[in-house]
């Protein structure tokens, strides 16, 4: 390939063939979270723009001694959609970072999925017990299933929970969690989903007047509560009593009017660099409010293009 | 009901369209108009600024039907590597589905987008009948400014002037080779001598303002897509009336930074080409339009675009 006169596309399909590793994408998380830590990494909040039917977003950010910028830009359909064709759907661009030049275009479901479960890991190394053993889940689409492999990566997870409105969605995805081995069943209420779990993933779709129901009460002494969704499945002012809570991007959290309505107590990217203190005790409960920011799709979009490219996967265009 | 193809459109697929200019001065129009009448979503750029004057821009807009996001860097001296400053992309999504569409080489629409917001502009502050054009800088901008202007007024006369003896030369006989009278003249002469002044210097370039806004002739019109930054900012704000692509972008509390006073705007183009805000008014107004560029007019030409190449079957299918 040739910068400035080719790229490389990359399907659904081909993404899926890179197979990268859960442990391979929490790295390229963690060493953007590092850079951005050590101001070596430049983005913006995100930009959306919300018609009636369908929200998009334009996600953008850099990474100077890694060599890669990038930009997301997705639609999420409210409901109507083409067939089998997925509720979030959108590319990733990924551009070499001294040169401008773009390298490639990437279809971003699996990434969107991907990276955003790999912030919760990231995040989890420094908040969750060692020991977490079991997993709630509110909602269990394609984040709950992104984030069960990403934790079940990091933690001894036997016991799998899962709660959703439809409760076929609960079901099937405790038979998708039994053929991978862990113990899981269907509930029908969210409650015992959070209650009595060391650690908690919330993934309700936002929608334009979210209806938060969860109560942080509910939440066991020594549990980590990840909220995929801003924090939108949750009663904001139970939050307040975690004992720690941390976001991926202070100004974002402003921007995207995440329901925590306290000062976080820093940034993933904070617990990385260690700057930022992670769980102090076992009995400590502690939390991650976040919308997810595009220098994690560019992360991880740069490292699917670079697994693509040794394995010889995609498609060369033309410019 | 199936997916629509997603369709990929190379730089040259999109030069073969031969789209006229006087296409995308309509799409743009039509654009702006509906969001005079609210009828889009808009967002001012994301930029992200770095040391040496290295910008990375995401520019998105919604319309009715597709939504769209430009992506590109411009990087000051990416002519050491032998590569262009910039290589934009856009990606085509629809409307109701959030869909792509289509993903595309931007560097076509980046130059005619341009040209069609000075046409818009000139359209409704330049005077009727306007003759002469005067180019400073004459690269890929003031050949798409051309195509644009000629296919709204009656052009004749070209005056030009660049940095590069050479480089205006050689504009000046593709403009005479296009039956026009062309003229290459020192920078003050150009602007006193035309009906039309363009301004199109580089940015990376240290720029002095060296253009005096006070030297346009009564009944002129200047569009400044340098960000306005070849002029004396204080004659650009003297001008009659002054506008710029969109007022949340570029006006008070805007995040773009152009060579006038935000407060100075007496409308965008959105409020103009609606109506809702009024044009020339008089035969010896001097206007001025500066501008930045706005994702809105993008998104315009991309649909053009796609909608011509799925019509003429051009382009490559990608696998979703």
């Amino acid at each position: 390939m040739k910068l400035g006169k080719e790229i490389l596309y990359l399907s659904d399909a081909d993404v899926l063939a890179c197979a990268l590793a859960p442990g391979a994408v929490r790295g390229a998380v963690e060493a953007m979270f590092l850079a951005k830590a050590n101001g070596e990494a430049v983005m913006k909040p995100k930009l959306g723009l919300h018609t009636k039917e369908t929200l998009f977003l334009a996600m953008v950010g850099g990474m100077e001694r890694a060599g890669f910028a990038g930009m997301k830009w997705v639609g999420v359909a409210n409901t109507i959609r083409h067939g089998n064709q997925p509720h979030i759907s959108g590319h990733v661009v990924v551009n070499d970072f001294t040169t401008g030049m773009p390298l490639a275009v990437i279809d971003a479901r699996w990434i969107t999925g991907a990276r955003t479960a790999a912030i919760t890991a990231v995040a989890a190394k420094h908040l969750a017990r060692k020991d977490s053993a079991s997993i709630g889940f509110v909602a269990c689409g394609v984040q709950g299933r992104a984030n069960l492999e990403a934790l079940a990566d990091l933690f001894p997870v036997k016991r799998v929970t899962g709660y959703s409105r439809r409760r076929e969605t609960a079901e099937a995805f405790a038979a998708w969690a039994r053929g991978r081995g862990f113990e899981a069943r269907a509930v029908g209420t969210a409650e015992e989903a959070v209650k009595d779990h060391d650690i908690v993933v919330t993934s309700v779709p936002v929608v334009p007047k979210p209806q938060p129901t969860l109560d942080a009460s509910w939440l066991a002494p020594g549990s980590f509560a990840a909220a995929v969704d801003l924090g939108f499945s949750w009663k904001g002012e139970t939050l307040t009593q975690l004992d720690r809570v941390v976001t991926d991007d202070l100004d974002q959290a402003v921007t995207e009017k995440l329901t925590y309505p306290k000062p976080y107590h820093g940034e993933v990217s904070g617990l990385v660099a260690g700057k930022t203190p992670g769980r102090q005790s076992a009995a400590e409960r502690t939390g991650l409010v976040f919308a997810g920011i595009g220098l994690a799709d560019v992360a991880v979009g740069a490292a699917v293009y670079e697994a693509a490219r040794a394995k010889g996967i995609g498609h060369v265009l033309g410019l | 009901m199936a997916a629509p193809d997603l369709l990929y459109l190379s730089s040259a697929d999109v030069e073969g369209l031969a789209i006229e200019a006087k296409d995308v001065n309509e799409a743009v129009e039509r654009a702006f108009r509906a969001k005079g009448e609210g009828r889009t979503w808009t967002r001012p750029e994301l930029a992200i600024h770095l040391s040496g004057g290295r910008t990375y821009y995401a520019k998105a807009a919604v319309m009715t039907g597709y939504g769209a996001c430009k992506w590109h860097a411009h990087i000051p001296g990416n002519e050491q590597y032998g590569l262009a400053d910039l290589n934009p992309l856009i990606v085509l999504t629809e409307g109701v589905t959030g869909l792509a569409v289509a993903i595309m080489d931007a560097r076509w629409i980046s130059g005619v987008r341009t040209a069609s917001f000075t046409a818009l502009a000139a359209k409704y502050l330049a005077k009727a009948g306007a003759e002469s054009l005067g180019f400073i800088a004459c690269g890929r901008q003031a050949r798409a400014h051309l195509a644009a202007l000629r296919a709204q007024f009656p052009v004749r006369r070209v005056l030009c002037h660049s940095r590069k003896e050479a480089t205006t030369r050689r504009f000046a006989d593709e403009v005479a080779a296009q039956g026009l009278e062309a003229r290459v003249a020192p920078p003050r002469d150009v602007v006193a001598g035309s009906d039309i002044v363009v301004s199109s210097t580089p940015l990376d370039v240290q720029m002095v303002p060296f253009l005096d806004a006070d030297w346009v002739k009564p009944g002129g019109f200047v569009a400044a897509i340098d960000l306005g930054y070849s002029w004396r900012r204080e004659s650009l704000e003297r001008m009659d009336r002054v506008v710029t692509d969109d007022m949340e972008q570029n006006g008070p509390g805007g995040p773009v930074a152009l060579n006038c006073d935000p407060t100075r705007y007496d409308a965008d183009l959105g409020e103009l080409a609606a109506g809702l805000k009024a044009g020339r008014a008089g035969a010896h107004e001097r206007n001025a339009f500066v501008s930045s560029g706005f994702g809105l007019g993008d998104l315009a030409a991309a649909v053009l675009v796609y909608e011509r190449a799925r019509a003429m079957g051009a382009g490559r299918v990608l696998p979703r």
